[in-house]
C-alpha cells in the first residue's frame, strides 16, 4: 500500500496538543479525531491506502490527547487495521511515533 | 680425626672433583654456528617477536575499549535516570502542594519531550554497543517509560478541570516511576556484567 494522503497536523489542526475531550479546552484529542483523523482514516480504508500523520512542529504529545484520538480510533477499528492504514512520522522526536503506536496497540490499558 | 680429614679425605675429594671437571670439559657439547639462515626462519623469528609484543598490547587495548564503552553506556543511563528523577520530583512537589496549573502541565510536556529525545538517543547508542540480553532489557525499559509517560500525562493530570493531583493518580505515577527505575538498574547491571 502506498501513502496517498497526509495530515500535516501542525498546519491543518494546530501547533499544540490539548488534552482528551472537548471540555478540556481547544485542540483536544477528540476534536482532532472528529475533524481530521476519523474522516481521513475512513477514506484511507475505503481507498486501501496509507494515511500519513506528520507530527513535525506539533508541540506536546500528552497521552490524554493520543488516547482521545488514536486510542478511540483503535477501539473502533482494532489496532491491526489502524496500524495497517496509518503511518506516523516525527523526525524531530521519533519517540512520539512509538507513543502513538503504543496507545493504538493498548487502547484500554490504564 | 682432623688429620684424617686433612690428609686423606680432602685429597681424595679434590681428586674426584678434578676428574669430574676434566670429564665435563672433555665431553662438553660442541656448538657449531651455522651462518646460513633460511628466509622462513627469519619470518618465523620476526613473527614470534611481533606476536609477543602485539598480542598483549591488543588485548589490553580491547579491554580498555570495552571498559570505556561500558562507562559511556553507564553515564548515558545515569543521565536519563536523572532526567526522569527530575520529572518525578516536580510531580512530587505538585502533589505535595495540592495544586497544579496550566503552566505546570506545559512544563511536564516540555520535560517529557526532552526525555523522549534522551531515551531515543540512549537506546540507539546502547543497542549498537550491547548484547542481545541488554537489548531485550532496553525494550522493557522503553515500555516502562511509555507507561510512565501514559500515566503522568493522562487526563487525571493534564485535564483542564484538574486542579490538583489526586492520591490515586500520584500512587499510580509513583508505581510507574519505581518500575522504570528498576528497569534502568537492570540494564546497568547487565552492562556491568558484560
Amino acid at each position: 500500500m502506498e501513502i496517498k494522503d497526509t495530515i500535516m497536523i501542525a498546519i491543518e489542526f494546530g501547533d499544540t496538543a490539548g488534552a482528551r475531550d472537548y471540555e478540556d479546552g481547544d485542540f483536544s484529542g477528540k476534536e482532532f479525531y472528529d475533524k481530521f483523523l476519523l474522516p481521513r482514516f475512513e477514506k484511507a480504508l475505503e481507498g486501501k491506502y496509507i494515511l500519513l500523520i506528520d507530527l513535525n512542529n506539533f508541540w506536546g504529545w500528552p497521552s490524554s490527547f493520543v488516547s482521545g484520538s488514536f486510542g478511540i480510533l483503535s477501539k473502533k477499528f482494532n489496532a491491526e487495521t489502524v496500524l495497517k492504514h496509518i503511518k506516523i512520522k516525527c523526525e524531530s522526536n521519533p519517540m512520539k511515533e512509538e507513543k502513538a503506536k503504543y496507545i493504538i496497540e493498548n487502547p484500554d490499558k490504564k | 680425626m682432623r688429620i684424617y680429614l686433612r690428609y686423606i679425605l680432602a685429597p681424595i675429594l679434590t681428586l674426584f672433583i678434578g676428574i669430574a671437571i676434566g670429564k665435563l670439559v672433555n665431553d662438553w657439547p660442541k656448538f657449531i654456528i651455522n651462518y646460513e639462515i633460511k628466509i622462513t626462519d627469519i619470518i618465523k623469528i620476526a613473527s614470534t617477536i611481533a606476536v609477543g609484543i602485539f598480542v598483549p598490547f591488543i588485548v589490553k587495548k580491547m579491554i580498555d575499549d570495552k571498559r570505556s564503552k561500558n562507562n559511556n553506556s553507564l553515564d548515558e543511563l545515569t543521565g536519563f535516570s536523572k532526567t526522569i528523577e527530575n520529572i518525578h520530583n516536580y510531580i512530587n512537589e505538585l502533589y505535595k502542594n495540592k495544586k497544579i496549573i496550566a503552566r505546570d502541565k506545559d512544563y511536564l510536556s516540555i520535560q517529557l519531550d526532552s526525555s523522549d529525545r534522551e531515551i531515543t538517543e540512549l537506546c540507539s547508542f546502547l543497542s549498537e554497543n550491547c548484547s542481545k540480553q541488554t537489548s531485550n532489557l532496553l525494550e522493557e525499559m522503553k515500555t516502562s517509560y511509555l507507561n510512565y509517560w501514559r500515566i503522568s500525562t493522562s487526563i487525571e493530570v493534564t485535564g483542564s478541570n484538574v486542579r490538583k493531583i489526586e492520591d490515586i493518580t500520584f500512587k499510580k505515577i509513583s508505581e510507574k516511576y519505581t518500575e522504570i527505575n528498576k528497569k534502568i538498574r537492570r540494564v546497568k547491571s547487565e552492562i556491568i556484567k558484560n
